[in-house]
């Protein structure tokens, strides 16, 4: 969420995310409630914050709809930046270069957040994906500009995604903004930490940061009590959104218009032998 | 009249009639003109105008940024193309020729197909282009590509066989909230025999309604695009020379299909014949012959028969692509039979 901090995703018109799975800090980032992101999961289409766009998938396409998305933004001329977050590997598709070299080739304003191949990775996808040691190499091939940052470093990855963010707006085209390394299980909150410590305002204290963690338990607890408090958003045509066709096709049901066996359907029936 | 039109669109301001490709570029022009959240993509539609020309001209009036031109990468487009409906535009996707959108298949089933039912907000785009055989173009460039997305919930799919159907229709799919492939007959394309006069700017024909092309008593054949017209000249020989009134019913929207108009003629008739230029198994007509299996079992006097292309890519020899392709013979056959059953 590092890169993400240098969007606007609050105001109307602001800028998008494109996500590949829907991280409650993207939602909260972009002025959604956990209450919201709660209902949002559950079906209610309405609560997903406007800046968001996703879960996006399968994760080749997320290139080509955020360049999509970056291109109406400057068809109509607005400086809104796009980024979308590409997971480890997708680069290995063919839709991922397609999407990228048609964000290249209309100038986009698009930031394409991955991570760099990773030797040392479990997954084959980062591991063995490409032969190359840093996808800023794909960027020459496109003619588009590519920028690093250390995975478990958030400040230098706000500090690059805002270079990278403001270039996109200005007008250069897409970014690619590479993470190197793997951020560590705590994303990045204790090199911040540490950090915050060296400066003049300090960390916060064990007992300060017990009381924080606390509370947002308790903020998500009601929050999930209040989404679900009415039965939730559940309903059958949260499914099949508003269609009203899904079941009519089905003349067995109960209630279904004339079931094959109705007297209605039978009377008159068949010229030869009804 | 039509001053700074280019031909092609300038049909009806001129009282003219227009050919199936007018109609399609009428339509293009008239919704741009109407919204402009509506765009053009596609390989080579702007300065070339595209392969069939239905775009030329529209660059000069719509400019580069409403009539882009994509790199040759369907997929990528597509996708691009998902992304801006998001946004609010309006985006129509040329296929080149329709066969190439297989490329396509993974974004349009998987993502755009689907946005409207995991809460990524509705898709408002068309992905048209010309379908069809019979032009001894081989099996690259004479698909019919209904049935590789006929399984797939979330997507419309219009398939016009008239010019003012073609206009109406792509309209509507334009303003449609729901993504729509629609698909064009190149066959029926330049064809002077279906010339006709176009309705103004307010034609709009809904999708999902079916039109009875034909009426009669005797027997229905339930068709779409080109051989909606052989489906006239089986009528006509039928007519003449067997006495036997034959129902056609144009289905022009095969997703959603209209089951009413299927069976309402169905109770009629009695008897019916499914007739398309797509392959015959795994063809729509099964699906067509299972929902009345379903919903008017009791009103039929015989077997629900078909009369397709065979099972086999278009072959480039002419003499083999005849052989694939359904005739107006096959149709006069079959009906003789069923009408005989």
């Amino acid at each position: 969420m590092g890169a993400a901090a240098p969007l606007d995703l609050t105001t109307p018109a602001g800028d998008l995310l494109v996500h590949p799975r829907p991280p409650p800090a993207a939602h909260f980032l972009a002025g959604g409630s956990p209450e919201d992101y709660f209902r949002w999961v559950l079906g209610d289409r309405e609560r997903r914050p406007p800046a968001l766009l996703g879960p996006a998938a399968p994760l080749r396409s997320l290139v080509e709809v955020a360049a999509g998305a970056a291109l109406a933004f400057r068809m109509r001329d607005e400086a809104r930046v796009a980024m979308v977050f590409s997971p480890p590997g997708t680069h290995a598709s063919g839709a991922w270069h397609e999407g990228f070299n048609f964000a290249a080739v209309r100038r986009c304003p698009l930031v394409v957040v991955t991570a760099a191949p990773d030797p040392e990775a479990k997954r084959a996808a980062p591991r063995r994906g490409t032969r190359l040691k840093t996808l800023r190499d794909v960027c020459t091939a496109y003619g588009v500009a590519g920028r690093g940052a250390d995975a478990a470093d958030v400040t230098e990855i706000h500090r690059v995604a805002s270079e990278a963010v403001g270039a996109a707006r200005r007008g250069a085209g897409v970014q690619l903004l590479e993470l190197r390394g793997r951020p560590p299980a705590d994303g990045g909150i204790r090199a911040l930490e540490r950090r915050l410590s060296e400066s003049e305002e300090g960390a916060l204290g064990e007992e300060e940061g017990e009381r924080v963690a606390a509370e947002v338990v308790r903020e998500v607890e009601e929050a999930w009590e209040r989404a679900v408090s009415d039965g939730g958003p559940m309903r059958p045509d949260a499914a099949w959104a508003g269609r009203d066709d899904v079941r009519s096709m089905e003349p067995w049901r109960p209630g279904a218009e004339g079931g094959p066996r109705s007297l209605d359907r039978l009377s008159g029936a068949g010229k030869g032998r009804g | 009249m039509g001053e700074g039109r280019p031909d092609q669109v300038a049909r009806t301001v001129r009282r003219e009639p227009a050919t199936f490709l007018e109609a399609v570029a009428e339509a293009l022009w008239e919704e741009m003109e109407r919204d402009e959240s509506v765009f053009l993509l596609g390989e080579d539609i702007g300065v070339y105008g595209g392969a069939f020309k239905v775009t030329r001209g529209f660059r000069d009036r719509f400019g580069a940024a409403r009539v882009v031109d994509t790199p040759i990468s369907e997929a990528g487009f597509t996708g691009a193309a998902a992304g801006a409906a998001h946004m609010g535009l309006r985006p129509v996707v040329e296929m080149q020729f329709m066969d190439f959108v297989s490329p396509a298949y993974d974004i349009i089933t998987n993502y755009i197909a689907t946005s409207r039912y995991r809460g990524s907000g509705p898709q408002p785009l068309v992905i048209r282009g010309p379908v069809g055989g019979g032009n001894r173009a081989g099996p690259f460039h004479s698909q019919n590509v209904e049935m590789a997305f006929f399984h797939t919930p979330g997507l419309k799919i219009v398939y016009p066989s008239t010019p003012s159907d073609a206009k109406g229709l792509l309209k509507a799919a334009i303003r449609d909230d729901a993504p729509v492939i629609f698909e064009e007959h190149k066959g029926l394309y330049r064809s002077p025999e279906i010339r006709e006069p176009l309705p103004d700017d307010n034609h709009v024909v809904p999708i999902g309604k079916a039109r009875t092309a034909r009426a009669g008593e005797d027997l229905t054949i339930v068709t779409y695009g080109a051989t909606v017209h052989l489906s006239h000249g089986a009528a006509e020989i039928l007519s003449d020379r067997d006495g036997v009134e034959v129902e056609i019913l144009d289905l022009r929207t095969l997703l959603p299909l209209d089951d009413d108009a299927i069976v309402e003629s169905v109770r009629r008739t009695n008897k019916v014949l499914v007739v398309h230029e797509d392959t015959r198994t795994g063809g729509i007509a099964g699906e067509i012959a299972a929902r009345i299996n379903e919903k008017a079992f009791e009103w039929l006097d015989g077997p629900v028969l078909r009369v397709t292309a065979a099972d086999a890519p278009i072959p480039y020899a002419g003499e083999l692509e005849d052989y694939v392709l359904p005739t107006t013979d096959d149709i006069v056959t079959a009906a003789r039979y069923l009408v005989a059953y």
